[in-house]
This record gives C-alpha cells, sequence and structure tokens, in this order.
C-alpha cells in the first residue's frame, strides 16, 4: 500500500501540469471540507443586521442579501459540486466500464445489442435527463448525480469496449486461458489494467463536466433547492445584485473556476502522462 | 569512381537528455551497378543509417556527416547547429534526390503506399514527377513498369488499391514505384522480410535481374544473411552502429576476419546442420500416443459475405511423447489455426483431438513483445498457472518462479522486473518458462523464433533442445522456415491451404521432396553461404533434377480453387484430375503425401513418370 502511495505521488510529481493540477484540487477538497465544518457560522444562519457587508476579518467574502457569510456559503457550495462531481465519476466509472469490458470481450450479439441501447440512451440530450429527474424527484445533488449519470457512462462504455477489443487479441491473453484462468480474472488481471490509462483520463474529464451540468442547472434554476447552496445557486443569488455588489458573484465564480482548472489539469496531465507512456514503450 | 560515397556519417539520437549513438563513424562506398549488402541485427543503425543518407530521419536524430556524395554531386546533410536557410536548401535538394536518383523500398510496403489512391495514379504521378510526358504515356510505362516486376495484368492492377493487393504483390507495386524515376541507386531496406519464403525468392530474383539488366546499383539491408548472401558480392557488417567488417560475401562466409562476423555465420550455419538427437533418451515409443489429431476441420465466415473460408480442411497426424512434429507453411496455410486447435481455444467444426497428457496444452507465442501482459511482473506472470491449477503457497510459488527462471537461462531477481525490461530473445525465455511451469506434456511453438535476430534464434533452439532433453515434453513446432523446423523436428508436416500435403522424416523429405508445393518450398529456401555461379539457389542438396528454376513457384495462395487440389493453380504439373478431385493421403513407408502423381508411384508402376509430358521426372525411392 505505501508502495503505491509512494508510487502515485512521484507519478503526480513528475508531471508539472499533473502536479499543479492535484494541488489546486487538494486545497479545494481541504477547504470544502474544513470550511462548513469550522466555521463559526453555517451555510443556512441568516443574520439580518449585517446584509451585503463587504470583506472582513469576520466576514472574509462578506455576507450575500440575508446576510449569510459568503466565505462559507461558497465552500459549502464547492463540497456539493464536488459531491456531485465525484459521485457521478464513480457511478459512470463502474457503470461504464462493466458495460464496456462485457460488450468488448463477448462480442458477437451481446456486443450489438449493448451498444445499440448505450446510442439510444446517448440520443437523447444529456440536459433533459437531469431536467426531468429534478423535476419528478426532490431537487438536490442525489437528483443531479442519477441525472448525470443515465446517460454519462456512454462514452466511457465505448472507451472501454474499443480497447477490451484490443486487447483480448493479445497474446498474453490468450497464454492466460491456457493458464487456466477464467474470464473475470483475465478481465481484472489482464484486460483492465491495461485499459487503465485511457479510463482514468476518461473519467477526469468526466468530473469537471458533472460539476458544470450541475452548475448550470442551479444557475438556471433547476438546480439545488434553498436552503441548500451549491456554487450556482450562489451566482445565480449574486445577480440580482451584481452592479452593487459584484464581489458576491465574483467569489464563487472564482472557485468554479478553480474547480474546474484543477480538474481540467489534472485530466491533461493524466492524459499526457498515459500517451508519453505507450510513446516510450 | 564511386557512385554513392558516405564519409564518417554519425547518428545520434536525443530522447530525455539521453544520447544514443545508432550510427558511429560509418563510411564506404558503392560502386556503379554493385549490390552492396548491409547486414546487421535489429538495433545495429542499419536503417538508421541509410535514412540518414536520404535525409528521412525526424529532427530529434542529429546527423552529422563529413561528407556524402551521389555521382559526384555532394548531398551531404547540413551539420546539426546549421541554420534554417542551409536546412532547408538541402530538404530541397533532396527532394530531388528521393525516388528520382535513389529509389526506396521499405520493409512493410503497406505503409509506403497511399491506401486511398490506386495503385495505378501512384505510379503515373510518380513518372510524371520525374519526367515531362503525357498521361497516357506515363500509363503505358507504367503497366511496362508493373510487368517488369512481375505482375501479371497490369491494367487490371493498376485500377486496384493497395489494400486488395497480396503482400508480395504491394512489395511489386512498391518497387515499380522505386524504379519509376529510373533511380542510379536503389536502397532496399529489408525488402523480403515481411513475405513469404516463395514470394521472397520471387522477389529476390527479380532484384537480381534488375541490377544485371539495367546496371543500377543497389544497397539491400537485411538481418538475415542468406538473403544478403543470395544477392551481394560485397558486404558490410554493421553491430551497434560501427562497421565491424566489410569485404566479398566469400571472404565473409570463409574466412570471417571479426569475432562478431564468426558468430553470425556460426549461427546461421548451424540452423542448416541435421538435428543431433542424444541416443540414450527414447523419444517416443510406437503406440505411445501422446496427441491424435484425426480429420479436423475449421472454417471461419469472412465479414459479412457469408462465404466460409476453410482454415484447416481435414488435417491428421500423431505426436508421440517426447517427440517433435514440425509444420512448415506460409502465411495464411492455416498453421495458427491449427494450433489453437491442438490447444483447445477453438473448437474443431469435424474431426477429432484427442489430448491423453495431464495438463492443458502449453503455447510459445511468435511475438515476445504482445505475449507478455506489461502491467504484470514476471513473476506474476509465471505464478500465474500455478497459481490458477495447483494448492501451492506463496513461497513455493516463488521458489518454483526462480527455478524456472534459472533453468531458462534468467536470473531470479528477474522476477520482479516487468516485461519492458527485457530484450525480445529475454521474452521469449519468460514465455518459455511460463509456458513449462505447470508441466505441461507438450507445447505447441507457433513460430517461436521468426520475430527474432539470428544469434538470439539459435539461442533459444538450443533452450527448447535441452528443455526437452530433460523434460521429455512434445513439441508442436510451427515455423516458416524449413530450416528452424528441421534443427528440431523428428517428423515434419508440410502445409497448404489448410492441409498437409507432405509428411515424413526431415532427412528424407527435403532430400527428396514429392508433393510439388514441398519442392517449391524447398527451392525457395535460400541457403545459408555466398553465391554459387550467379545462382540464387536454394535447394539444399541440389542435384541436377532440381535445378531452382524449375521450382521456383508463380503467384500466391491467394485464390483457392472451389475443387480439386488446393495446389493445382500454381503446379507445374497439375493434371486434368488434380482440378477435379482433391488427392487423398498416400502413404508410401513413413511417408504421406497428397499428390496424384505419388499415386501412380504408391501403385507401383515404376516407369510411369516417364511416360506423362507432366510429370518430367522419376522418383527415385
Amino acid at each position: 500500500m505505501r508502495r503505491w502511495i509512494r508510487k502515485g505521488w512521484a507519478w503526480c510529481l513528475g508531471n508539472p501540469l499533473l502536479a499543479s493540477g492535484t494541488f489546486l484540487f487538494a486545497l479545494c477538497l481541504l477547504l470544502a471540507v474544513l470550511v462548513p465544518v469550522c466555521a463559526p457560522y453555517s451555510y443556512a444562519e441568516q443574520n439580518a443586521g449585517f446584509r451585503n457587508a463587504g470583506s472582513s476579518v469576520s466576514h472574509l467574502f462578506g455576507t450575500d442579501k440575508f446576510g449569510r457569510d459568503i466565505f462559507v456559503r461558497v465552500w459549502y457550495g464547492a463540497g456539493i459540486s464536488l459531491l456531485v462531481g465525484m459521485g457521478s465519476c464513480l457511478i459512470c466509472g463502474v457503470t461504464g466500464t462493466l458495460w464496456g469490458s462485457v460488450a468488448g470481450y463477448r462480442g458477437g450479439r451481446l456486443d450489438m445489442l449493448l451498444m445499440r441501447i448505450a446510442d439510444v440512451i446517448d440520443a437523447v440530450p444529456s440536459l433533459l435527463y437531469v431536467i426531468l429527474i429534478m423535476l419528478a424527484f426532490e431537487a438536490n445533488a442525489g437528483s443531479v448525480v442519477l441525472g448525470i449519470c443515465i446517460s454519462g457512462w456512454t462514452g466511457l462504455a465505448r472507451v472501454v469496449r474499443g480497447e477490451i477489443q484490443r486487447l483480448k487479441m493479445q497474446e498474453f491473453c490468450t497464454a492466460a486461458r491456457l493458464a487456466g484462468a477464467r474470464t473475470g480474472r483475465i478481465l481484472c488481471a489482464h484486460l483492465l489494467p491495461n485499459a487503465a490509462g485511457p479510463i482514468i483520463v476518461n473519467l477526469t474529464f468526466l468530473a469537471p463536466k458533472a460539476i458544470f451540468t450541475e452548475a448550470f442547472l442551479s444557475f438556471v434554476g433547476v438546480g439545488i433547492a434553498a436552503p441548500a447552496a451549491s456554487l450556482g445557486t450562489l451566482i445565480q443569488d449574486a445577480r440580482s445584485q451584481m452592479l452593487l455588489y459584484p464581489s458576491q458573484m465574483l467569489y464563487p465564480i472564482l472557485v468554479l473556476c478553480v474547480l474546474l482548472l484543477s480538474l481540467h489539469l489534472i485530466g491533461e496531465g493524466v492524459e499526457r502522462r498515459v500517451a508519453g507512456r505507450k510513446k516510450t514503450r | 569512381m564511386s557512385l554513392l560515397c558516405v564519409k564518417d556519417l554519425h547518428v545520434q539520437f536525443h530522447e530525455r537528455e539521453q544520447e544514443e549513438e545508432a550510427v558511429r563513424r560509418l563510411s564506404f562506398t558503392v560502386r556503379p551497378g554493385e549490390v552492396l549488402g548491409v547486414v546487421g541485427e535489429s538495433g545495429s543503425g542499419k536503417s538508421t543509417a541509410m535514412q540518414a543518407i536520404l535525409g528521412l530521419l525526424p529532427e530529434r536524430a542529429q546527423v552529422s556527416c563529413r561528407q556524402i556524395t551521389l555521382d559526384g554531386a555532394d548531398i551531404t546533410p547540413p551539420p546539426p547547429g546549421a541554420d534554417r536557410r542551409s536546412r532547408r536548401m538541402y530538404e530541397r535538394k533532396m527532394e530531388g534526390v528521393r525516388g528520382c536518383r535513389i529509389g526506396m523500398v521499405f520493409q512493410e510496403p503497406l505503409s509506403s503506399l497511399n491506401p486511398s489512391v490506386k495503385v495505378g495514379r501512384q505510379i503515373t504521378e510518380t513518372i510524371r514527377a520525374h519526367r515531362k510526358c503525357s498521361k497516357k504515356a506515363a500509363k503505358e510505362r507504367a503497366a511496362e513498369l508493373l510487368g517488369m516486376v512481375g505482375i501479371l495484368e497490369g491494367e487490371m492492377r493498376m485500377r486496384q488499391y493497395p489494400f486488395e493487393l497480396s503482400g508480395g504483390m504491394r512489395q511489386r507495386v512498391a518497387l515499380a514505384i522505386a524504379l519509376a524515376g529510373e533511380p542510379r541507386l536503389l536502397i532496399a531496406d529489408e525488402p523480403t522480410t515481411a513475405l513469404d519464403v516463395t514470394v521472397q525468392a520471387q522477389i529476390l530474383d527479380f532484384l537480381k535481374r534488375i541490377a544485371e539488366e539495367t546496371g543500377m546499383a543497389m544497397i539491400l539491408v537485411s538481418h538475415d544473411l542468406r538473403v544478403i548472401a543470395a544477392l551481394c558480392r560485397r558486404m558490410l557488417v554493421l553491430k551497434d552502429g560501427v562497421l565491424v567488417e566489410e569485404g566479398t560475401a566469400e571472404q565473409m562466409f570463409q574466412n570471417p576476419k571479426h569475432e562478431y562476423t564468426r558468430e553470425l555465420v556460426r549461427h546461421g550455419a548451424r540452423l542448416d546442420e541435421p538435428p543431433k538427437f542424444v541416443e540414450n533418451v527414447e523419444y517416443g515409443k510406437a503406440g505411445d500416443s501422446l496427441l491424435a489429431v484425426d480429420a479436423v476441420s475449421r472454417a471461419f465466415s469472412r465479414g459479412g459475405s457469408g462465404r466460409r473460408i476453410e482454415a484447416v480442411r481435414r488435417v491428421s497426424f500423431q505426436i508421440g511423447r517426447g517427440e517433435t512434429l514440425g509444420l512448415v507453411g506460409e502465411s495464411g496455410c492455416g498453421k495458427s489455426t491449427l494450433a489453437s486447435l491442438v490447444t483447445g481455444m477453438l473448437s474443431p467444426d469435424g474431426g477429432t483431438v484427442q489430448y491423453h497428457g495431464e495438463g492443458r496444452v502449453q503455447m510459445v507465442f511468435q511475438d515476445p513483445y504482445a505475449s507478455l501482459n506489461p502491467r504484470m511482473t514476471v513473476g506474476d506472470a509465471l505464478a500465474e498457472p500455478l497459481m490458477l491449477n495447483t494448492d501451492m503457497s506463496k513461497e513455493e510459488r516463488s521458489q518454483r518462479v526462480r527455478e524456472m527462471l534459472l533453468m531458462t537461462g534468467l536470473r531470479p531477481e528477474d522476477a520482479a522486473k516487468y516485461p519492458q525490461a527485457f530484450s525480445g530473445g529475454q521474452r521469449q525465455r519468460i514465455c518459455i518458462a511460463r509456458a513449462l511451469i505447470a508441466e505441461p506434456r507438450l507445447v505447441v511453438c507457433d513460430e517461436p523464433v521468426t520475430s527474432l535476430d539470428v544469434t538470439v534464434q539459435a539461442q533459444i533452439l538450443e533452450l527448447l533442445e535441452r528443455v526437452q532433453r530433460e523434460r521429455q515434453i512434445s513439441y508442436l513446432f510451427i515455423s516458416h522456415d524449413l530450416q528452424v523446423v528441421r534443427r528440431l523436428s523428428r517428423r515434419v508436416g508440410i502445409m497448404y491451404a489448410g492441409s498437409i500435403v507432405e509428411s515424413g522424416e526431415p532427412e528424407t523429405v527435403y532430400k527428396e521432396p514429392w508433393h510439388p508445393y514441398t519442392r517449391a518450398l524447398l527451392a525457395a529456401a535460400l541457403t545459408h553461404g555466398p553465391q554459387r555461379g550467379g545462382q540464387c539457389n536454394g535447394s539444399m542438396h541440389s542435384t541436377g533434377m532440381y535445378s531452382a528454376g524449375m521450382h521456383r513457384i508463380k503467384g500466391q495462395a491467394a485464390d483457392l480453387p472451389e475443387r480439386g487440389c488446393p495446389f493445382a493453380p500454381r503446379c507445374a504439373y497439375a493434371m486434368e484430375r488434380c482440378g477435379r478431385e482433391m488427392p487423398e493421403m498416400y502413404r508410401i513407408g513413413a511417408r504421406e503425401v497428397a499428390c496424384f502423381l505419388v499415386h501412380r508411384k504408391a501403385a507401383s508402376q515404376p516407369h510411369i513418370g516417364a511416360q506423362s509430358a507432366q510429370a518430367p521426372h522419376e522418383y527415385g525411392i
């Protein structure tokens, strides 16, 4: 275990994109977890006597029109965004990998059937799924994740299928079968580790997409409902007094940007790493 | 006066702050009309040197050279630190040289032909780029060129795309394009390595003829000493980027000076030797059969068209304990499908495969780079069969892994490394260790040495022999290389188009091939040694009866007839009957041959061959 951590660490540091992305992301994660817990205010606590205040020592980012602390709300919102991003990443990752590997490994009619189902699911715009789910269920982070996950896995499934199709023809796969390995072992020990690069790259780009979708929906008003807040809702709330208090809008946008940037940097870094390794082999 | 003169060519590669010298201070000359051979193992810098001369190397390569002249004109590449202007000047100059004054042919013809342009246009464009002429004249010239490189129906072929042609056909087209500019010098870099034996012989014959007829000089680059020996009078030997020896082919073979040349020649010669079977070991008793394959067939449906291609048709053979059966055949003859049938990876459509040993049949594959999982350490890869089939503890398993690594000539510490850390030959050793660790009785070796250098080939074959002696295992040894098979096998089978056409003991089959295909295959095989009497003659024990030219077959195994003998369309002795029915296996002594010519012989009419014009010689039994 320790060896793996050390290896992963060395892997990250070797690439400036990956290192800076990881640093920014770790910072966001830390603040998103710690700020709502440690801060003296809760994200929903109103203070009628302290509305629209500017930055000060007690309120780092100032307060909004209900006197709520923006610093706490921004990081609480970032937490929701991260939850949505990671949650959909995880679910899409598992579904896409399973779907794609079964289709790719089995091939034939099953492959045809599974991939056409994926095509049909993919044919409907993904925003529509999210909006429908939000209307049908409660407007919370879980519904957003569910909505995103309905069609989010199809891209990954295609990537995995292609990789598995390519890898299963390789001779080490035949050798494993001759050694007596069953389908499960061949997939887990031989095929998926070799397909890990493209899978990880795909997932790192899935997370920012999910975060952005959530922020957009909340901004339009079909996202997470009050009093809970996401970065999108914060931006929307500040919009009405954008001319008077631009800082209220600036902070959530800034955090959203940093979050997305860090994830993109990680994605880009991982992609280069994977491509670079292939080239040198 | 030399045609090409290279002085002090030096090539360095830069990658991640590592500098690698690919070619060091290489100097040589090519005289007009001369065929110069360049031989060396993979990584010896032979291709890099040729690309440097042509100015084809990528940016990260640093080429420095005192002088290169072609026909008196200076084509020296600019030094590494040169400004952009001189680089551009050089590029422009080389555009006029490449394809026009120096023609090029590379190993993989598919990658040097544009896949989306018809063959005819690719040739006519080259012709028109080099001299002004009308489209019609260019077309006529293209057809002429195609005729020259031995393509029949040139008009029809010109309307086809490269993917519609077979490998040998593509290489001919690439040659036609190279010749279209009427170059003074042709650089052929491993031109026959990707081709079958019979096609290789055709291409080499053709290259020889072209060189003689047009007076064009040629540099032939190959890792195969036999290919070089068949064509070249003078040759260079490269090792690690350094020219270690230069001289005539006769000198090289009879009196090599450098240690490395000696090693190359010796390893090549060893492949030619008949096998040495150790007498005190019992090689399988009669009736002690380990594998019995009986009339096995397998067909595949070809993409969508619904037509089924029979990859293996009614093949039967037996392998006894501790015995080796060699299978020889060209690409697409169904060797690998047969291997999959024997290992149980595929199930036969008809017939039976009976394996009487315990455990599974194991396999050693052709490509040592694809047959090891890059994400698994060598130790884990070797331990996998034990983990899945035995209840050994982890310690016992790693003990066994260490033993196997030692036995195959690797170090026990290698278990912790990943396959990337090993060379092709070492990887093949790992693959052999993996195949043997579960102690199988039968190992299928599917072209195990094809992708390796000659010296490494010999080592791997030695290892396989030693393992067989020590462990009494049986091999089904599949290869396209007659010499390699002969080295190891007690019995050989010659495969053509999915069926075994001849089988018997290698000594008799090689000495006196009965089936016309076997004869053609043997005639096409290159001998180890310098050319004698100018003939690219391959038959190993050539008597006056089997002159090489007589058995050089035309065409390729592309279109099989619906009925009759599959070899009939290419066979010089084909009779009317061959087109009608499929010959069965005729057994004569220890040999089996599927040919009607032999059937007559088998019917004990000793002089019948003399009566027929189609069978112009006798068979001496």
